[in-house]
């Protein structure tokens, strides 16, 4: 099954550096729980200029991993906060939440395939 | 390079360091915009890599604090305006971004998320910028160093020319003169001299040396040198084996001979120079003059300009074992001669056409016979002033008055 990130391409932007890129990863799983329950705080209490800071933020931080679906959910969460219509943010949180959780898993798995 | 970054997610903050220092850079990282402002106040930074969306201060609040001339301390920036190159990160969609950070003062920008080798050319980019900058600036400073020390000597050389001018105007019993200089640049290749020797022969000159600038300055010293009758060997005064002369003072004829022949001998760098001579027996009001390719002088009489003989012959410095024509007039009480430089009559005017010119300079003389000469040579260089519109000349202007009281 394919990975949800692109595993050569974040090998090649690592310098095929595991270690590197265990070190991000664990700044992945320890920054991005906070980020997440942040931004469900702004979801819920409608501050959609939070939400669009707070998506932005998360958009970059996934970006380092090469992992276009969960970066575009980000981006779509941060261009309705920027956007100022929540309408939809609570399923789309939901869709970012999940696509973290799995890049996290994937990504400590095949780290620790790699070790 | 030092470069600081500027990035509030941490794993992109992270990975960037990792590659600068990778390439060999030193590296310090801030957390947002406020952070990244004290650093690069304190710092010496080369290069800046700023993200646009950052708590507190955002990048391009950052960059407009960096243009609006923000020093990085010490290192080694010049003056506190060393160039420092700013590369900004954004998002691949944003270009809005883009435009507005290059408008706030970035060089250059690099997408988020950003590719290895686009960061290292882009880098690349900013360190020829940089080094560049350094280099001109440093080139910069040493032609303004440079152009210190010349205008230093130039102003010592000046000094010392004007150290050699005549020391006051002469006024006897006899006779009353006055003299003007007034040099286009800082060095004048116009010379003159007024000396009253044994307190019966007044002696004045104007010399021009063709073209400006320090070589001219050097041959109009050589002349006011080779004339002074202070020093040993003056050409002025009467050597014991030398002619018959006027008194103790040497013909003029023949100090403007030795004189061409002593520049003829001489390298004057392609340089030629023209040369008015008058030797006034104050007492018998006897004079005589010798011309080397100079302007006649003007003699005024009773509110005319007389002509006066053309004899003389060519500038000194072109050709060797010239002789020269003496003219001996023989003046009557209250006329008034005066020498000048070219600078005077060939002066363009800023709203007229033309030149000064020979008949506007004799109406000057002739209008003025009531004029005492040190008002007239003042009055004269207002009046041309007026015709250039500004104080300042094309060329030198010299000018000596001398009235002859009677016996």
């Amino acid at each position: 099954m394919a990975r949800i990130f692109n595993e050569a391409e974040l090998l090649e932007r690592v310098g095929n550096d595991i270690g590197f890129l265990s070190e991000t990863a664990e700044m992945l799983t320890s920054d991005g729980p906070p980020l997440l329950e942040q931004l469900g705080a702004a979801v819920a209490a409608g501050d959609a200029a939070a939400v669009g800071r707070l998506a932005h933020t998360l958009k970059g931080m996934v970006s380092n991993f090469c992992a276009p679906s969960v970066q575009t959910c980000a981006m779509e969460l941060e261009k309705m906060g920027k956007g100022g219509d929540l309408a939809a943010a609570g399923p789309a949180l939901e869709v970012v939440k999940q696509g973290v959780s799995e890049l996290t898993t994937e990504l400590l798995d095949f780290i620790k395939a790699r070790a | 390079m030092r470069i600081l970054v500027a990035e509030d997610e941490r794993i992109t903050r992270t990975t960037l360091v990792r590659q600068l220092e990778g390439w060999g850079h030193q590296v310090t990282a801030a957390e947002d915009g406020e952070q990244a402002w004290e650093q690069y106040q304190s710092g010496a930074f080369e290069i800046v890599i700023t993200d646009w969306e950052m708590p507190r201060l955002s990048g391009v609040e950052l960059i407009q604090r960096i243009r609006a001339g923000g020093n990085t301390g010490e290192g080694d920036r010049h003056d506190g305006a060393a160039y420092v190159y700013i590369i900004m990160l954004t998002s691949r969609s944003n270009k809005s971004d883009i435009v507005g950070g290059i408008e706030a003062g970035a060089d250059d920008f690099v997408s988020k998320p950003f590719d290895k080798e686009e960061l290292r050319v882009r880098v690349l980019a900013g360190e020829r910028v940089v080094r560049l900058e350094r280099t001109l600036s440093r080139q910069n400073d040493e032609l303004r160093a440079a152009g210190e020390r010349m205008r230093h000597d130039l102003e010592a050389a000046a000094r010392v020319q004007r150290a050699m001018l005549p020391r006051e105007n002469i006024t006897t019993s006899h006779v009353r003169s006055a003299w003007t200089y007034v040099p286009t640049d800082e060095l004048a290749g116009d010379a003159i001299g007024l000396h009253l020797i044994d307190d019966r022969y007044l002696v004045s000159y104007v010399v021009d040396v063709s073209g400006h600038g320090v070589p001219a300055a050097l041959l109009a010293v050589t002349a006011m040198h080779a004339l002074s009758p202070a020093g040993e060997g003056s050409l002025l005064l009467k050597g014991a084996d030398e002619g018959e002369g006027i008194g103790r003072v040497n013909n003029p004829s023949r100090v403007v001979a030795e004189l061409n022949r002593r520049f003829c001998a001489g390298d004057n760098d392609g340089r030629f120079l023209t040369m008015i001579l008058c030797v006034l027996d104050s007492h018998a009001g006897l004079l005589h003059f010798a011309r080397a390719g100079h302007p006649l002088p003007v003699l005024v009489r009773s509110g005319k300009s007389l002509a006066v003989s053309e004899d003389g012959g060519l500038p000194l410095g072109l050709v060797d074992s010239m002789d020269y024509e003496e003219v001996v007039l023989q003046l009557e009480p209250g006329d008034r001669v005066a020498l000048y430089s070219d600078g005077f009559i060939e002066q363009p005017g800023h709203s007229q056409a033309g030149q000064f010119g020979d008949a506007r300079f004799a109406a000057l003389l002739t209008g003025a016979t009531q004029v005492l000469p040190e008002r007239l040579v003042t009055d004269s260089v207002d009046s041309l002033t007026a015709w250039a519109g500004k104080r300042s000349f094309v060329d030198d202007v010299s000018l000596v008055v001398v009235d002859w009281l009677g016996r």
